[in-house]
């Protein structure tokens, strides 16, 4: 199949995925009849509709980080919790519940965790010397390292009552999601950046090297390609808390479908990253319903399957 | 994570509850949640905690002074602040347990960790496990303490005191309109109880049908979009939870029309302790306030 046509697929997909998730609610396939319209419209537009927003932007936004991270890093294990950004907002937002603080203080921390550790991180590395790749990356991950270590003794602090609020929040969980238009709005806006450096994200893959002789102004694009990405995981995370594996799942799922080519793998990775995260959400609220499992249990578990079998049928062709 | 059982092994311990209840033939043996028989030669004289409700427990049968120690947040009355603490319930200090020299160590079965406790257990020391997850608990759990620390005669005092007035609520509250109620105990991601929780017997007491009926876990994640649909004629929460505002934008709701938003006065309707009667009593009060406020 054609690969642009693949990338249409997607869109149509996604787009089915959303209108599904405004149907379907914890009573099941609902929509709206003339008794109580009034009261379905408004579950509708006021709880389905933002959150579902939420998650495509969520998902979108991981996505598109976890492409260009990989770009970054060379390394296909990359994922955009490596930056230490999510580590840092996932501190924030821990103590905000820690301390029993209200939901909108919630988002708060976890807003200013991210960025302090983003603030951190581009301190640290933006020392004397010669700027290098390693030196930015590695900067990242040893504070996920010890922001993770900081999490871990949160929770062996907190208090019972507290406990299951912070899980789910590491987990990903999209029922108190705030208003997805900042996520949205970021979304539009950091595609928008990105897709401009697409030819030049394809021709760092090759290597630093031939990048250079091409005429590519690595050192810039390096540090825009860095921001954009941490910019990127923070609003994502801070819109659905700490969802794992989309931002590592979606950009390699994107380039199984629809090729390297960033142009398309660009587009193919918010898509699909979004879409993922939705389909997620629409299992969580429904499964057990009215019960609720957090969004980013439910994510690996379908998206781990996918991926494998994706690869399989790539391997063997 | 709090762990309960599921409703089947509930029933069932009720039943062997009833069957090998307290009034068994040897007064010196009480019984415990899991139904085995605890034996003492003589009453304990160092008594160590493990749950705050325990610890009002022994306060309200005047066996204080056979405390050696309590968990922490055991803050009711004021002097249990005072006595030497262990920890947090969930990971009690073993070092400091062992160093206060307990005769008996009571603990519940659904907050102590198991493992502590066969640890304990290796370790020699006598445990209670009270049980503490229905109403009905409280006064078979006081006598039993009346019996472990030799103030049965102050806790038969109490614990009948506890159920008549119980009693007389259920009495009471038998015959009112039913109303359709929803317990908060979390804002983020929104808990609340299902049917074998003792808020949710408590709720019923005073006439208020729990909209979440029975669930395989007490204190299930639940959907807002359920909570709206089965339109609640009043909402509940107590401390720390106590964010209202979610719901006053769906003016539908019976219970934001008729402005039946309460928040219960914090602890007594969390801990399975005496006070929990003084919980019960608010709440109807709630159901009260809520039933005059209703169109007819």
């Amino acid at each position: 199949m054609k690969r642009p046509l693949i990338l249409l697929l997607l869109g149509a997909f996604a787009a089915l995925l959303l209108l599904t998730s405004l149907a379907v609610g914890s009573a099941g396939l609902v929509w709206p009849h003339e008794t109580s319209w009034n009261i379905e419209r408004q579950i509708i537009l006021e709880l389905r509709l933002p959150r579902v927003l939420a998650a495509f932007a969520a998902g979108g936004l991981l996505g598109l980080a976890g492409a260009v991270i990989q770009v970054l890093t060379r390394n296909p294990l990359a994922d955009p919790y490596i930056l230490g950004i999510s580590g840092g907002a996932a501190t924030g937002a821990l103590l905000a519940i820690l301390l029993g603080l209200p939901v909108l203080m919630q988002h708060l921390g976890a807003a200013s965790g991210a960025l302090a550790a983003l603030l951190l991180v581009i301190a640290l590395a933006h020392g004397e010397g010669a700027w290098t790749r390693h030196r930015l990356l590695l900067t990242g991950v040893v504070l996920a390292a010890a922001l993770g270590a900081l999490i871990t003794l949160l929770l062996a602090l907190a208090p019972e009552s507290a406990l299951r609020g912070m899980l789910f929040w590491l987990m990903g969980d999209l029922s108190g999601a705030p208003a997805p238009w900042y996520a949205l709005s970021g979304l539009a806006l950091l595609a928008l950046l990105a897709m401009p450096w697409s030819r030049d994200l394809n021709i760092l893959t090759r290597g630093e090297a031939s990048a250079l002789s091409l005429g590519v102004a690595v050192r810039e694009l390096r540090w825009g390609a860095y921001l954009l990405a941490a910019v990127a995981t923070a609003l994502a995370v801070i819109t659905a808390g700490s969802i794992g594996f989309v931002g590592l799942l979606a950009p390699h799922l994107a380039r199984l479908l629809v090729g390297a080519d960033h142009r398309l793998a660009l587009p193919g990775a918010i898509l699909l990253g979004g879409s993922l995260v939705m389909l997620a959400d629409l299992l969580a609220r429904t499964v057990i319903a009215p019960q609720q499992l957090p969004a980013g249990a439910i994510l690996a578990l379908i998206g781990a399957p996918i991926f494998l079998a994706l690869l399989y049928r790539e391997a063997r062709r | 994570m709090i762990h309960r059982t599921p409703p089947s092994w509930g029933a069932l311990f009720g039943l062997l509850f009833a069957l090998s209840g307290l009034a068994s033939a040897d007064p010196r043996c009480v019984t415990q949640s899991d139904a085995a028989p605890l034996c003492i030669e003589e009453p304990a004289r160092r008594v160590v905690s493990l749950a705050p409700h325990l610890t009002e427990m022994l306060f309200a049968i005047e066996a204080q002074d056979r405390i050696a120690g309590v968990v922490e947040r055991s803050d009711y009355p004021e002097e249990a602040r005072r006595l030497a603490n262990v920890g947090p319930f969930h990971s009690p200090d073993l070092e400091r347990l062992l160093a206060l020299r307990p005769d008996l160590i009571v603990s519940w079965s659904t907050g102590t960790p198991a493992a502590h406790i066969a640890r304990l257990r290796e370790l020699g020391f006598k445990i209670w496990i009270a049980r503490s997850e229905h109403l009905d608990d409280i006064p078979d759990e006081l006598r039993a303490l009346g019996m472990l620390t030799g103030h049965p005669a102050e806790a038969e005092r109490v614990a009948s005191s506890y159920a008549r007035d119980l009693q007389t609520l259920r009495q009471h509250y038998a015959t009112r309109p039913a109303l359709k109620g929803f317990y908060e105990i979390w804002p983020q991601p929104l808990i609340t109880v299902g049917d074998g929780h003792f808020i949710a017997e408590s709720m019923r007491v005073c006439g208020i049908l729990n909209i979440v009926g029975a669930t395989a876990s007490n204190t299930p994640s639940w959907s807002e979009e359920a909570v709206i649909r089965a339109a609640p004629d009043l909402l509940l929460t107590s401390p720390p939870a106590r964010d209202f505002e979610r719901w006053r934008r769906w003016t539908a709701l019976p219970a934001v029309r008729n402005n039946a938003l309460f928040v219960m006065p914090p602890d007594v309707l969390m801990r399975p302790g005496p006070r929990l009667i003084d919980g019960v009593r608010a709440l109807c009060e709630a159901a009260d306030k809520a039933r005059a406020g209703m169109q007819p």
